[in-house]
């Protein structure tokens, strides 16, 4: 009896194992690359200087005589007001008040800025210094970070009999700018 | 006895046979040989794609120091740095298909996050770069164009430099609109971005 050879189901065999390989050599040729990284951002750099713990001192006038004590007024710490009344001679209004750098940015003060008229002078004495008795003057450091106290000192100078009231706007400005 | 007829038969087979053996012997004597004969060599095959050569790049604002790893592990390349707001950090690397097949991009990934928080970072649509308020991430190839899907990469021929091809990766800090969105503290950020390549026969 002849023997019957299946060729459709050699044929349909070969082409899955055919298929298969194809596969498989399809599958391995594919690759997957990878860069991969950290970076740390450091802090940013903070401007933040201004005034903090303003302190009067026991020698300064008192009660009626501070119609405004020493204060802080704006959100940025940067102005401080006072409205006081120096009778007699050698009556004085000092407070200290510290000037902090709280960024991380060194600054220096450019200018000192103070406005004393000529007949002010005649009856007030206006000092502005460290609290180790130093001026403050322009190019002062002030590193990042840190704070320095500073005395303010009115005191009145006039010997003489003042009539009526005398009335004298003062301003002092600080301009501190980055080192 | 047999028959004229008979030995006509033989004789005419016996001549056809010896005029076969004649024609066989006369063709053979005008035969000739012909030979070709060469050498083949055929390389096994091999498929490579792998990334080579990180190098700072000419962008690059931050003090050497401040790259704490550049580094090219297995088919990874890792970087590590430190920046400060408005610093630049760049390098490139060579993208290299060592293999017999030519190869071609068919996909990649990018991902990007805050390491203390988890927080994600915003990717674009073209999956190449990331970004928050003061810190952008972007790759593509040095000549500027973007990465796009199929784009080739040329098995390795001698003379030919079509099997590299130099990615740019850079990483760039600057001031956010609103101050307020400044780091006040060191952050960390990670990146991951992958590649994918194959071929078809």
């Amino acid at each position: 009896m002849e023997k019957k050879i299946n060729y459709p189901g050699i044929t349909i065999f070969l082409l899955a194992i055919s298929i298969l390989a194809m596969s498989i050599g399809f599958a391995v040729r594919s690759e997957k690359l990878r860069i991969n990284g950290s970076t740390t951002i450091g802090e940013s750099p903070r401007w933040n200087v201004h005034f903090e713990n303003i302190e009067v001192s026991q020698n300064s006038v008192f009660g009626e005589s501070v119609r405004k004590p020493a204060t802080i007024i704006n959100n940025e710490s940067t102005f401080i007001n006072y409205d006081v009344v120096l009778t007699s001679y050698n009556d004085s209004y000092e407070f200290t008040v510290d000037l902090v750098n709280e960024g991380n940015i060194n600054a220096r003060i450019s200018s000192v800025m103070y406005t004393l008229s000529d007949e002010a002078k005649k009856y007030l004495d206006y000092s502005i210094e460290y609290e180790d008795g130093t001026k403050v003057l322009e190019g002062d450091e002030l590193p990042k970070r840190s704070k320095k106290k500073i005395k303010v000192k009115l005191q009145n100078i006039f010997k003489e009999d003042v009539v009526g009231e005398k009335q004298f706007d003062i301003s002092f400005a600080l301009e501190v700018v980055q080192k | 006895m047999k028959s004229k007829r008979y030995y006509a038969q033989n004789a005419a087979i016996i001549v056809l046979a010896l005029a076969i053996i004649v024609m066989s012997v006369g063709y053979a004597a005008y035969s000739t040989q012909l030979q070709l004969k060469g050498v083949t060599t055929v390389q096994s095959s091999k498929w490579s794609i792998l990334l080579q050569n990180p190098t700072k790049y000419s962008t690059t604002t931050i003090a050497d120091d401040k790259i704490t790893k550049l580094e090219v592990r297995d088919l990874a390349v890792n970087f590590a740095a430190e920046m400060t707001i408005h610093d630049t950090f760049s390098f490139t690397v060579d993208v290299v298909n060592d293999g017999t097949f030519d190869a071609k991009l068919t996909g990649w990934s990018l991902t990007a996050k805050n390491t203390a928080t988890n927080e994600a970072i915003a990717v674009d649509e073209n999956k190449t770069g990331a970004s928050n308020s003061y810190l952008t991430y972007s790759v593509k190839w040095l000549d500027g164009t973007a990465l796009a899907q199929n784009d080739p990469l040329k098995h390795k021929v001698a003379g030919s430099s079509e099997n590299v091809k130099k990615l740019l990766v850079t990483v760039q800090t600057h001031e956010p609109t609103s101050v307020n969105d400044l780091p006040a503290t060191n952050q960390s950020f990670e990146f991951d971005f992958q590649m994918t390549y194959g071929t078809i026969f």
